[in-house]
C-alpha cells in the first residue's frame, strides 16, 4: 500500500503541468516588480517607499492548483492505470504533506534569504514577506516553516475535498453553504466573531496552538474524502 | 466465480441494466454482444465496482463488489479512457507499479509486438495504437478477472487478427475470466468460448459457441416447404424474397426434404435476428 500511494503520488506530482505553467507566470509576473523598480531607481527616481509583493506568494498557487486538479483530472487517469481508490486516497495525501511541505521550504528561504536581501540593498524598495504578514517569524525560521506547512496542508486538504465533492450535486450544496456562511456570518457581529476566531486561530494564534488546530482539521477534512471517493464513479 | 443477481441501473430516466441475472461460474474467454447503447460499459463498470448499482448485488468469488470496495481481482480499462500524457515506456512502468500481478515482460513483449514506439507520447500514437496499449496494460495485468471493452476499436484487420492471438496467448498463459465486448462479431467468434447478449440493459442470452455453432442455422427454400418446417423450432427471424423464405433458427437441427437447404448461421447474423426478434416481441 504504501509504495502504490507513494507511486500515486508521484505521478501525480509530474502531471500538474497546468499548476506549474500558472505558478511560473505568477512568479515571473512578481519577478517584473523587481526589474520595473529596478529600471526606475536606475533613472534616478526614488523607489526607497514602495513596496513589491514577495515573490515566494507565487508558490502558494501550486497548493490549490495541484488540489484542483488530483481529484477532478488525473483521479479518472490513475484508475485507467490500474491504480485503486485507497491507494489514491493516500497518495494524494501524501502529495498534499509534500506540496505543503516543498512550497514552504521554498518561501521561507525567499523569505529569509532573498527577501531581507532585497530590503537590505535598500535599492528596489520594500517587500511583503509571508511570514512578516502572519507573524510566523517570531520563532525563528523552523517554526515559521512548521507553521507555514500546517496552513497550506489545512488549505490543500479543504480545497482537495471541495473538488472531489464537486463530481456531486453536494459539491455544489457545499460551494453554497461556505459563501452562506461568509456572507451572512460577515454582517451579524457574533457570527462575525466566529468567523475571526476561525481565522485567527489557523493563521495568527500562537505557534503550538496554531499548528495543532490546522493539521488536526486538515487531517479531518482530508478524512471526508474516503467516502466521498466511495461514491464518485469513473 | 462472478454472480449479477437482479441488478439494475438506473441514470436518471434511463434504465442502462434492468434486472440482469447472470454466472460465470469458470474461466473462459467471454464475448459480450451488443448494440451501441445496450449497456455493455455499463455491465464492466458494474462488475470492476466503478459505478454503483442501483439494486441488486454483484459478487465476485462471494465478496460484494461496491464503488467502496473495487476489487484487487478485476482489471477494467476502458479502451477510449484517458491517459497522461507520458510515453508509452512510462505508462507501463507506472502501471506495473500500480498493479501487483502485472507482467511487465508480457507488456515489453506486446508492445514490440505491435510496434509501439515506447518513447512515444500517448497523445502522439494514433487511436488504434492508443486502443491497443491500453489494451495491453490491462491484459499484462494477471487479475483473475480481465474485463475488456472495445479492444478493437480503430485496429486494421492485420492488428486485429494479431490482437486475438494476443489474447489466446494470454489466456493461456493465465487462464481466467476475459470478458471481450466488441462488434467485430465473426472475428471474436474464433477465440471466444461463450456469448453473453444484451440488449437495452436486458440479457438476451448466454450461450456457448458451440451451442450456437450447433443449434443456429439457415433454412432456405420456397415458402411452402419451408413454412412447415419451421412450426414448432425456435425461429429468430425470417427473410422473404420472392417465393424463397429463408428461416432463420436457432434449435435442434432436423432432417429437411429436397428443395431446401441449410446453411451455417453467421455470429453476427444469429447476434442480428435475435435483437431484431426482441425489438418486435
Amino acid at each position: 500500500m504504501p509504495k502504490k500511494a507513494w507511486t500515486i503520488a508521484t505521478v501525480n506530482m509530474k502531471n500538474i503541468h497546468a499548476a506549474y505553467i500558472a505558478t511560473a507566470v505568477v512568479f515571473l509576473a512578481l519577478v517584473s516588480q523587481y526589474v520595473v523598480n529596478a529600471i526606475l531607481a536606475a533613472q534616478g527616481m526614488d523607489i526607497s517607499t514602495s513596496y513589491m509583493v514577495s515573490v515566494a506568494w507565487a508558490f502558494w498557487l501550486l497548493i490549490p492548483l495541484t488540489a484542483i486538479l488530483v481529484p477532478a483530472r488525473n483521479f479518472n487517469r490513475i484508475i485507467n492505470l490500474g491504480g485503486k481508490r485507497n491507494p489514491f486516497f493516500w497518495g494524494s495525501l501524501m502529495l498534499n504533506a509534500v506540496m505543503a511541505g516543498a512550497v514552504s521550504l521554498v518561501t521561507i528561504l525567499i523569505g529569509y534569504v532573498v527577501d531581507p536581501a532585497i530590503v537590505k540593498s535598500g535599492a528596489l524598495g520594500g517587500v511583503f514577506v509571508i511570514q512578516d504578514i502572519f507573524g510566523w517569524g517570531a520563532y525563528g525560521p523552523v517554526v515559521a516553516f512548521l507553521q507555514q506547512f500546517a496552513f497550506l496542508f489545512l488549505f490543500g486538504s479543504f480545497v482537495h475535498t471541495l473538488s472531489a465533492a464537486h463530481s456531486k450535486w453536494y459539491g455544489l450544496v457545499a460551494d453554497v453553504v461556505i459563501i452562506a456562511i461568509i456572507s451572512v456570518f460577515t454582517p451579524i457581529a457574533p457570527l462575525r466573531g466566529a468567523l475571526v476566531w476561525f481565522f485567527h486561530t489557523v493563521l495568527f494564534a500562537s505557534a503550538p496552538w496554531q499548528i495543532l488546530t490546522c493539521l488536526v482539521l486538515g487531517v479531518v477534512i482530508y478524512a471526508i474524502n474516503k467516502p466521498l471517493l466511495a461514491a464518485k464513479a469513473i | 466465480m462472478i454472480e449479477l443477481a437482479t441488478v439494475t441501473k438506473k441514470y436518471r430516466h434511463t434504465m442502462a441494466m434492468d434486472s440482469v441475472s447472470l454466472t460465470i461460474p469458470d474461466t473462459g474467454v467471454y464475448c459480450l454482444l451488443g448494440r451501441n447503447g445496450a449497456g455493455k460499459t455499463t455491465f464492466m463498470k458494474l462488475i470492476a465496482g466503478h459505478i454503483r448499482s442501483t439494486s441488486g448485488t454483484i459478487t465476485i468469488d462471494g465478496v460484494k463488489v461496491s464503488p467502496g470496495r473495487m476489487p484487487d481481482c478485476v482489471s477494467y480499462i476502458e479502451s477510449d479512457s484517458v491517459q497522461f500524457n507520458m510515453r508509452v515506456s512510462d505508462l507501463i512502468d507506472t502501471a506495473c507499479l500500480l498493479q501487483e500481478s502485472f507482467d511487465r515482460d508480457f507488456a515489453k513483449e506486446m508492445t514490440e509486438r505491435f510496434e509501439l514506439n515506447p518513447r512515444k507520447r500517448f497523445r502522439q500514437l494514433s487511436l488504434g495504437m492508443k486502443t491497443m496499449l491500453t489494451t495491453i496494460i490491462s491484459l499484462a495485468n494477471n487479475s483473475t478477472v480481465i474485463l475488456l471493452d472495445e479492444p478493437t476499436l480503430g485496429l486494421d484487420p492485420i492488428v486485429r487478427d494479431r490482437f486475438n492471438t494476443m489474447l489466446l496467448e494470454s489466456y493461456d498463459a493465465h487462464p481466467r475470466v476475459i470478458i471481450v465486448s466488441t462488434h467485430q462479431m465473426d472475428e471474436i467468434a474464433q477465440v471466444t468460448q461463450r456469448l453473453i447478449i444484451i440488449d437495452q440493459g436486458k440479457l438476451l442470452m448466454e450461450a456457448g459457441i458451440d451451442e450456437i455453432d450447433e443449434k443456429a442455422y439457415t433454412l432456405s427454400g420456397p415458402t411452402q416447404e419451408v413454412l412447415p418446417l419451421v412450426s414448432g423450432l425456435n425461429c429468430i427471424g425470417t427473410t422473404q424474397a420472392g417465393g424463397v423464405l429463408a428461416a432463420h433458427i436457432f434449435d435442434q437441427r432436423i432432417a429437411v426434404p429436397e428443395g431446401v437447404s441449410v446453411d451455417r448461421l453467421g455470429l453476427k447474423d444469429f447476434f442480428i435476428n435475435i435483437v431484431r426478434r426482441e425489438n418486435h416481441a
